[in-house]
């Protein structure tokens, strides 16, 4: 019985050994890529592909000595596959956080028009009760 | 440009508060019923300066005109730049309440520079155009340097702080000094009347 389950351990503890994480996050249109093996144990110069829906290269990016790499959000959405040779691949969905680039250009402005009206509403109004306080009297 | 509020030590807040608080009083109490719609006009020049982000490098900063605010309107700047630094705080969030003084200091302090340079008398277009460039350039270039020294006076962990907010404004000294340039040149040719008082300052000085 001790055997098997130390037959098992190893067998897991082999595949847990060979298991490619993979933590991505973006921010500003910037996509963020970790990717490793084990906390001490980075995917030194592996292979990333960012892939559309239809499996269509969007990024090839090569992940540094930390086992990142980061780019411009190429998509709002893509799947990114990091290979790490000898057949070692790990795959996820995902969804952008930030807007891209282009997707930017169309987005409503966000430019607080109201506050900006209010406040030029009011140095109006200010600068009209000090003229009327200041104001010499007129005499007719 | 805006110090936010619960960065700065109490002395420095108080200090910047009670001389800005000086010229301020004075300056609304000096200010005459003509001047007013000037000064307002400049006071929301100031206050949607803010607005326009310049980007630069990875960063980005806003446009800030106290030069030309300074250049027209000599102290009242203060209540110029009062009115609209306030406003700014109370609906944006831009500084503070409590950062107000400082900030009003820091800003509009180095405009007095520009109401000077303004004042400047010059005989030939390309020495008016060097000086207008400069009402741009100076007091903004003054405004960083109070900024970061008011950081570097605050303690040892604001010493890079104080020079990043030195270094990022440098570009935008030569886009200041450029749009200020432009926009007298502008006014002296559609409004030249609103630059009268540096003609009665010179035909003073000639008296």
């Amino acid at each position: 019985m001790f055997r098997v389950w130390l037959l098992s351990f190893l067998c897991i503890s082999s595949l847990w050994a060979h298991k490619i994480n993979l933590f991505a996050y973006d921010e500003e249109g910037k996509l963020y890529v970790q990717s490793y093996f084990t906390k001490s144990s980075p995917c030194k110069q592996c292979v990333l592909k960012l892939l559309d829906d239809n499996q269509k290269e969007l990024l090839v990016l090569k992940t540094d000595d930390d086992g990142k790499a980061s780019a411009k959000l190429p998509a709002a959405e893509f799947s990114i596959v990091v290979e790490a040779g000898m057949g070692h691949q790990s795959q996820t969905h995902y969804v952008a956080q930030s807007h891209t680039k282009e997707e930017a250009k169309t987005l409503p402005s966000d430019t607080p028009w109201d506050k900006i009206l209010l406040g030029l509403a009011i140095i109006v109004f200010f600068f009209g009760v000090l003229y009327w306080t200041k104001r010499k009297p007129r005499h007719i | 440009m805006h110090l936010s509020e619960g960065l700065l030590r109490p002395e420095i807040l108080i200090g910047g508060a009670v001389v800005s608080a000086f010229f301020t009083l004075y300056a609304f109490k000096t200010l005459k019923d003509e001047d007013i719609p000037k000064t307002a006009v400049l006071s929301a020049l100031f206050f949607l300066a803010s607005f326009i982000h310049v980007p630069i490098g990875p960063t980005s900063v806003h446009l800030v005109l106290g030069g030309i605010v300074g250049a027209m309107l000599g102290l009242r700047a203060f209540i110029a730049i009062f009115v609209a630094l306030l406003l700014q705080g109370v609906l944006f969030g831009f500084g503070g309440l409590t950062t107000l003084g400082i900030n009003l200091f820091n800003l509009a302090t180095p405009t007095l520079i520009g109401y000077w340079l303004f004042m400047l008398p010059t005989h030939k277009r390309w020495q008016k155009d060097i000086l207008w460039f400069l009402i741009g350039f100076i007091p903004l270039a003054l405004s960083a340097f109070l900024l970061s020294l008011t950081l570097a006076l605050n303690g040892d962990a604001f010493m890079d702080a104080a020079k990043i907010a030195l270094v990022a404004h440098l570009p935008l000294m030569f886009i200041e000094g450029a749009m200020t340039l432009l926009a007298l040149r502008f006014i002296e040719k559609v409004a030249p009347t609103l630059l009268y008082q540096k003609e009665q300052h010179v035909s003073r000085m000639a008296a």
